[in-house]
């Protein structure tokens, strides 16, 4: 038996690394810390699954053959997913895209993409995640429910944690909370504002406002009385450290982008009395890896697009939902992703129209449709590498146990060379 | 096997100076003649192997490019990255052969970095300032730079656990600290960046000069630069501490940066972009030129070493650990900002600007740099950086070679400035123009040997093969930034001015020195103080691989 | 028969999470994410009780959800992120890619027949 320490979850941003993992028999036995997300990760066994295509049983080297054929014989070949896998083969998902001359996208669009618009637009105050534990004395959810999607996040990082200039944890920190929906992380906050939907621009617009001293006309903002934002803006301003921690309630709602810019324009306003700093609460465990992959090797965070030979960038245009639901991609490379799933219906049904490829550990129900289907070595548990943690502090992969089918970044290698051989046979 | 043939060579750590002589390459080194002809008994002897010969008849043959400073890989240079998709567009760079494409210009993809410094003739490049947090971050990115051999230097001078040695007095365990923290983050050297401004930050406040307080420490500045050259002597690095002094771009940097090197007091430190902290106080201008000053404090003080940080017109990116200075940048752009604290150990911010040459300020920062490397008289000491991208892209060198090599075009240009400006400058009053040697020295021969890379900078026999074959052009900027061909490891890699391969080099790593192991006192407290834990700090040797272990001193 | 107009929003709830690393054919994704929140004055005026089926229909779509009871404004129904929720959600041309996924208008229906 081999026990691991340290061992980092991948399922959510939070990538909790504190975590022991028994091994026997190329099997995880128990596994102590972690969340009930992470606990079921890690204990759930791998299923048992075959490479296949259209349906029929068949070799890694038939399936990547005919994932190879397909790719390289489609006129606007689309790659996408990446947010759950390493960043080494998130990279090889780049390498292939460029020899493809494909558009290539990560989750990052469908989730925390208008927030890196945003980002783009003004730039961030930000800090990873110790700061918020050791320093942060004054802490604003907007949009996001980490009870819910980062369990362990209060714990560990926001709000019980206990740190350096926090040693009482909660009592040291004002939690001020802001949701449409009194979620579990609403309940728990001091202050909690609740915003009519789609209001969340003019609601951080009053809490601007208030919180540089200016007068405001009207009673309620977005649905929250001027008292409210009053106190709010108050506990802001009152802050040693402070920290403005937002999830899709921000960039999903109408505004997209500008309630993101917005809630940035607080922060840097509230640097100008004290420090405050910004943390998008990303969902996957590595989709800050993969924004940071992409950039570094086309200089764009997602949304890219190769038919040229050199990157170009455009979100609502080479953006998976949108080339999807136009019907211009005419063939898709799933990694690691699950869009038949979790696209809108139009999206979704145009995936289901095209030859697919997808890459997963998991018989997904993408994987269902799709016409060829590997599956992968499970990253962070057969399959080692690097994750970005949603501060972008990243963090080792380790394998644990042994796969009998390769990692994703193997995977992607075996069809980049496949697609070289057919683009010059 | 490689012979290059009848090239005016440039070698000045070997004495050459422009000779003809040929040159010999086998198994990616540089070897005498008789051991590549097969006459000896050394690495092509017996081989039979026919050199592939390069007629080098009338170039100019100098060993590859080395920079000292320049931010290429990390986190702070991939937020400058997400800042400019504006920037990238204007430049795209297709995927050519095998060779991967990308985007430039001011801050470039991966991929595009490493062309571009070969297609300049550069083969050896250091990343300025890593946090040791995210320097897997910095590596993954710098395996992704082709052309080129990297290293990192290493932030240090906001280390909760090294101002607190140096509170404590414990010098043992600050060497014993700066060892892990080299050796398992991969660091080439010590970098300090407004030491001590960082810690203060926490509260959005700076320190002012060499004696102010720091918070939640007994210490100062003064103590903790004091320290990591101490540290730094005693492990006797390959490179000296690389400093970012206090107050830098503020009137009073030239004073502090005087002080600072009088601290040194005969010890070795590197200063870097000294053009930055160059500045002195003016009525009625934001500042003016301290550069004499500085200049005749360096002339005289053969420890100290700088490299310049000049800047050029147009669009750039300022990027630094010092991030109070760049809040204070955000205040007169009032444009894009990103602030970041990495627990624990440091800070940063990335401010994009433009420098014009019509603004008093503009025009005195670029005229303050041409200053400095005209008034510093020994090249051995004073290298050629724009601190890419902060003064300016890195693209921009063979420029600021011209600007030295070329008074006439140098005074061409200068005419054209903002005139209070060059009124209150020396430049005009300048005559020295560069030589060919001193341009090696600056670009080559000086930064590699200060970083201690014996193998680097020269063409002596045993030194790398990586060399530059120029066309002398009397136009020195289309000379520099067209080599006719570029050898990497012994390969031809650029020809022309285009990149024709890419090649993968190596890691740069100091041969560090045997110390105690700190995780007895070190993991309990970092368990504390951190969110990750102390295995996951710690990054497996072999991520380093292919590496080149560095002698020390 | 009965309907409620509102906004629909999705989101994740730890169950649904769970359920993802159990995986997407387990009961409690499948589960967790055909059921509808919604508060208690809407389901009275709905007539439903907890784990009736109702149907919820966007501008993009129509599906039926089991219905329960949570702390919500009447004006807002929560369904967790799922195949069923997004045959609701939508694509909307000239954003930044990013689909309707939150703040739709819906309506919310109680069908006497109870067919799914």
């Amino acid at each position: 038996m081999a026990a691991y320490e340290g061992v980092v979850c991948s399922f959510c941003g939070s990538l909790c690394d504190d975590i022991t993992v028994q091994v026997e028999n190329n099997a995880i036995v128990s596994m102590t810390g972690g969340c009930a997300i992470g606990r079921n990760r890690f204990m759930s066994p791998p299923e048992a699954n075959v490479p296949l295509v259209r349906g029929c049983e068949t070799s890694l080297q038939e399936a990547v053959d005919a994932a190879a054929r397909i790719l390289s014989s489609a006129r606007y070949p689309l790659v996408y997913g990446l947010s759950s896998t390493t960043t080494e083969a998130q990279a090889a998902a780049v390498r292939l895209a460029e020899t493809l001359g494909a558009s290539i996208d990560s989750t990052s669009s469908v989730c925390h993409g208008p927030g890196t618009v945003a980002r783009q637009m003004l730039g961030i105050p930000t800090c990873t995640l110790g700061e918020v534990r050791n320093r942060a004395d004054v802490v604003l959810f907007w949009g996001c429910n980490p009870v819910e999607a980062h369990p362990r996040h209060f714990s560990r990082y926001s709000v019980q944690a206990r740190g350096w200039k926090t040693p009482d944890g909660r009592r040291n920190r004002t939690v001020i909370a802001v949701d449409v929906r009194k979620t579990l992380t609403a309940k728990t906050a001091d202050i909690f504002l609740q915003v009519e939907p789609n209001s969340d621009f003019e609601v951080l617009t009053a809490l601007r406002a208030l919180t540089n001293g200016a007068s405001l006309e009207g009673d309620t903002f977005g649905g929250v009385p001027r008292s409210q934002l009053a106190q709010a803006a108050e506990a802001l301003r009152g802050a040693k450290y402070g920290v403005i921690l937002f999830g899709m309630g921000l960039t999903m709602s109408s505004g997209c982008q500008h309630n993101v810019y917005q809630a940035l324009m607080l922060a840097r306003d509230l640097n100008d009395y004290t420090a405050f700093a910004v943390i998008p609460m990303r969902g996957h465990g590595n989709v800050a890896g993969a924004e940071a992959v992409m950039t570094w090797l086309t200089g764009y965070p997602f949304a890219v697009n190769f038919s040229r030979g050199y990157p170009r960038y455009s979100p609502g245009e080479f953006s998976a939902v949108d080339l999807l639901a136009r019907g211009e991609a005419d063939a898709a490379l799933v990694v690691a992703s699950d869009p038949a799933a979790t696209f809108p219906a139009v999206a979704a049904a145009r995936l289901r129209q095209i030859p697919m490829v997808v890459v997963d550990p998991q018989f997904s129900t993408t994987a269902q449709v799709a016409q060829v289907y590997i599956p992968s070595a499970t990253a962070g548990i057969a399959a080692g590498g690097t994750a970005y943690r949603m501060d972008g502090v990243p963090l080792p992969l380790r394998r644990l146990v042994d796969s009998e089918y390769p990692s994703d970044q193997r995977i992607l290698n075996l069809i980049e060379q496949g697609v070289r051989e057919c683009f010059t046979s | 096997m490689l012979h290059i043939v009848g090239g005016n060579v440039y070698d000045p750590a070997n004495g050459v100076n422009g000779e003809v002589r040929d040159i010999y390459v086998s198994g990616g080194k540089i070897c005498d003649g008789e051991c590549a002809l097969g006459v000896g008994a050394g690495v092509g002897a017996g081989t039979g192997q026919r050199a592939e010969a390069i007629d080098a008849r009338g170039m100019v043959v100098m060993a590859g490019g080395v920079d000292l400073h320049s931010h290429i890989a990390g986190p702070k240079i991939n937020v400058g990255r997400t800042l400019c998709p504006g920037d990238h567009r204007m430049d795209p760079v297709p995927r050519s052969g095998s060779m991967r494409g990308g985007v430039g210009h001011i801050v470039p993809s991966t991929f595009v970095i490493g062309r571009r410094y070969a297609e300049m003739g550069y083969t050896t490049v250091m990343e300025a300032a890593g946090p040791p947090m995210e320097a897997r971050h910095v590596h993954e990115e710098l395996d992704d730079i082709p052309m080129l051999d990297t290293g990192m230097l290493l932030l240090m001078g906001n280390n909760h656990f090294v101002l607190s040695l140096i509170d404590a007095g414990d010098r043992e365990r600050l060497a014993d600290y700066v060892v892990f923290l080299l050796g398992s983050t991969g660091g080439y050297g010590i970098k300090a960046v407004n030491p001590g401004g960082g810690v203060n930050w926490r509260r959005r406040g700076n320190v002012g000069g060499l004696d102010d307080e720091i918070d939640g420490h007994q210490i100062t500045p003064r103590h903790i630069i004091d320290a990591l050259i101490d540290v730094n002597e005693e492990l006797r690095l390959p490179h000296p501490l690389h400093l970012h002094c206090n107050n830098l771009g503020q009137p009073t940097s030239a004073q502090t940066t005087l002080e600072t090197m009088r601290l040194a007091d005969g010890r070795p430190l590197h200063i870097t972009h000294l053009q930055f902290n160059a500045y002195g106080p003016k009525k009625g201008a934001p500042f003016a030129s301290g550069a004499q000053a500085l200049a005749d404090y360096v002339n005289t003080h053969p420890n100290i070493s700088v490299d310049v940080g000049q800047v050029v017109f147009g669009p750039a990116v300022t990027m630094t650990g010092d991030a109070p200075f760049q809040h204070s940048m955000l205040k007169l752009t009032r444009d894009r900002w990103t602030n970041k604290e990495i627990e624990m150990e440091t800070q940063s911010g990335v401010v994009p600007i433009a420098y014009s040459k019509n603004t008093y300020a503009g025009a005195t920062q670029w005229l303050i740099g041409l200053e400095l490397f005209l008034l510093l008289e020994d090249p051995w000491r004073a290298y050629l950086t724009t601190d890419s991208p902060n003064g300016g892209p890195f693209t921009a060198y063979p420029w600021v070679i011209r600007l030295l090599m070329d008074r006439s075009y140098r005074e061409e240009v200068a005419k054209t400035v903002n005139k209070k400006a060059l009124e209150a400058s020396c430049l005009l009053e300048l005559t020295r123009e560069y030589t060919l040697r001193e341009i090696a020295i600056i670009t080559r021969a000086g930064p590699a040997a200060r970083l201690g890379l014996r193998n680097k900078g020269h063409l002596g026999a045993g030194a790398d093969a990586d060399i530059a074959v120029y066309d002398p052009c009397s136009d020195r900027e289309a000379m520099f930034s067209r080599p006719r061909y570029v050898i990497k490891g012994g390969q031809v890699v650029v020809r022309d001015g285009q990149a024709i391969q890419e090649c993968f080099g190596r890691r740069l790593l100091p041969d560090l020195p045997a110390r105690d192991d700190v995780a007895s006192w070190l993991a309990p407290q970092f368990a504390q103080l951190y969110t990750i834990s102390f295995d996951n700090y710690r990054i497996d040797r072999e991520r380093f691989e292919p590496c080149e272990v560095v002698p020390c001193r | 028969m009965a309907q409620v107009e509102a906004v629909l929003i999705t989101g994740r709830t730890v169950k649904q999470g769970v359920g993802l690393a159990q995986g997407k054919r387990s009961d409690l994704y499948r589960q967790e994410t055909g059921c509808v929140e919604l508060s208690a004055a809407a389901m009275a005026e709905l007539g439903a009780a907890p784990g009736d089926v109702v149907t919820v229909s966007t501008e993009y779509g129509t599906a039926a959800f089991a219905c329960r009871p949570a702390d919500l404004p009447n004006s807002i129904v929560f369904i967790p992120y799922g195949p069923p929720a997004n045959e609701l959600t939508g694509h909307v041309a000239g954003r930044s890619g990013m689909p309707a996924f939150k703040g739709i208008g819906c309506t919310v229906r109680r069908d006497d027949s109870g067919c799914v």
